[in-house]
């Protein structure tokens, strides 16, 4: 990169380091700070939700998709997701706001009491440790600008920890905003720079074989299946429960959530046919780094340089918002119902900035420890579904009284099946090149079949319900009076 | 135009602008968020109402 290109990197940060100090001045209490006193309004609901959940596994692993196989990633894995954001908008929305909570381990705590709530706070919180977001800014800082890897992933965690420890949410969802349009503009322009290079849209068909046009590509249903099932995630989204939590009312998460979909499904298409694009070219590259080895060495000065600002953006926004939740996790979830109820306001808010600091160091040694992040982030991702999406729907939606017994054991047999099964596939099985991940071939009693890592959260599922029927079948009735209250 | 081409560029004009207007709109309403956050906690607002639920 040049001087200029580096300039504009460098002004990006120092921005948002300045946005984080000014905003710095409004945080009041631990309700200001986590989820910004409910002041969110939809244009800011907007630019946190595109920014935040869209991070650099989406960025850099749809236009691995799109590069190894084609479109199928935006029909099978992208598409269910916008399913999902709808379920949220139609169907939770409306019920989480009614009640108060701050977080998603606070539904849990009123449907099933303490225990429960441990449990999903524990998930939410390895689900919420950016490792991806942090090992992508690593690798970014290395290819443009030569920064040893370590270094750039102690650098990205850095920036990201001093502003979301300045100002919380408020902080993170203002500088959300500049990170929402840099990553959109700079990709819709690197987009436009590089399909020229390669002779348009039109030239992809005749560059790259016909299966990349197929939706379903060349995986087994089975497979493409399980991808849509990841979509349920977005039902017990922790970054998404938070913001639906700090809006200003429904009607700002409704219309954030709508904008939001049409944006999600534009950047999903581009990264795709990026990804796409590169195969095109004949770049010869690791898959994942595709996009960026493309678009890297196709933009003039300058727009470089906000490319790069724009990537950084995407990693960021991610980064600040999953720390302040897995902080919150560890302080407002954790510490406080289970070991010190009394604790005041204030001492929460300083607990909750230390604890994110703990969030960030443990990332940022599980970020440099794991050599494939696509396995971590199936592991974390299946847990969060395995442990929460049972008892947080059943809480939602079953107008019944629920039993403690019901949430505990549905959340822990959810997270135990989820990890056993992990872990016998990553035993047991062996890395596919083919696919790109761990299969088990299983034989019992003559009948084989292969057991994908992915597949967890088939087992995890069914297995959590029956445990929640079973806990509401046998459990004891809740005593009388509240359980826990929702606001500090 | 090919079904390809015009999904890619609608993507594209739907990301920039409409990325900037949300922007836009952002900048227009953050004034009175950033005034309300920087001088006293603002009242309770009951769902469905506030100067810019959209």
């Amino acid at each position: 990169m040049g001087p200029l290109d580096l300039s504009i990197t460098v002004g990006y940060v120092v921005g948002v380091l300045a946005v984080g100090w000014v905003v710095s001045h409004s945080i009041k209490g631990f309700s200001d700070y986590f989820v910004a006193g409910g002041r969110m309004t939809a244009p800011l609901l907007v630019c946190t939700l595109v920014s935040t959940y869209y991070g650099l596994d989406v960025l850099l692993g749809e236009s691995e998709v799109g590069y190894v196989d084609g479109v199928v990633g935006w029909f099978w894995y992208a598409r269910p997701y916008y399913f999902g954001v709808l379920l949220t908008a139609l169907l939770l929305a409306g019920r989480l706001r009614d009640r108060g909570f701050l977080s998603l381990p606070d539904v849990a705590d009123a449907a099933y009491g303490r225990a429960t709530r441990a449990v999903i706070a524990l998930a939410s919180f390895f689900y919420s440790l950016p490792l991806l977001a942090l090992m992508g800014i690593g690798v970014l800082l290395d290819v443009v600008l030569g920064v040893p890897f370590v270094w750039g992933v102690v650098i990205g965690a850095v920036v990201s920890v001093v502003y979301t420890l300045m100002g919380g949410l408020l902080a993170d969802a203002f500088t959300d905003t500049i990170q929402f349009m840099l990553m959109c503009v700079t990709l819709g322009v690197a987009a436009v720079v590089a399909l020229d290079g390669i002779g348009g849209v039109d030239a992809l068909p005749a560059a790259l074989p016909a299966s990349y046009f197929d939706p379903r590509g060349t995986y087994p249903l089975p497979v493409l299946v399980v991808f849509s099932l990841g979509s349920l995630s977005v039902l017990v989204e922790p970054a998404i429960y938070q913001r639906i939590f700090a809006a200003t009312g429904k009607r700002a998460v409704y219309v954030s959530l709508a904008i939001g979909l049409v944006l999600w499904s534009s950047y999903d298409w581009i990264t795709t046919l990026l990804g796409m694009a590169a195969q095109a070219s004949g770049l010869e590259v690791e898959p994942r780094y595709a996009l960026l080895t493309l678009v890297t060495g196709v933009l003039p000065v300058g727009l470089k340089g906000l490319f790069v600002a724009g990537v950084i953006a995407t990693g960021m926004s991610t980064i600040d918002s999953y720390l302040l939740i897995a902080g919150g996790n560890l302080s407002y979830d954790l510490y406080r119902p289970l070991v010190n109820p009394s604790l005041s306001d204030q001492a929460l808010l300083k607990l909750t900035r230390w604890a994110i600091v703990l969030a960030c160091v443990v990332s940022m040694a599980l970020a440099l420890f794991f050599t494939s992040m696509v396995s971590a982030w199936v592991f974390m991702a299946t847990m969060l579904v395995g442990a929460a999406f049972v008892p947080i729907s059943a809480a939602l939606f079953l107008r019944r009284r629920l039993k403690p017994a019901a949430g505990l054991a549905s959340s822990l047999v959810g997270a135990f099946a989820s990890a056993a099964v992990y872990l016998l596939v990553n035993l047991y099985g062996l890395e596919s090149e083919q696919w790109g991940t761990m299969i088990w071939q299983v034989s019992i009693a003559g009948f084989g079949f292969d057991l994908w890592q992915e597949y967890a959260v088939l087992v995890a599922l069914p297995l959590s319900a029956l445990a929640f029927a079973l806990g509401q079948w046998l459990g004891e009735a809740p005593g009388p009076g509240p359980r826990s209250e929702a606001r500090p | 135009m090919s079904l390809l081409s015009a999904a890619t560029w609608t993507a594209i004009y739907v990301l920039v602008i409409g990325s900037i207007a949300v922007f836009v709109w952002f900048l227009h309403d953050a004034r009175g968020v950033l005034r309300a956050s920087l001088q006293e906690p603002p009242p309770e607002i009951p769902d469905g109402e506030g100067s810019s639920d959209g």
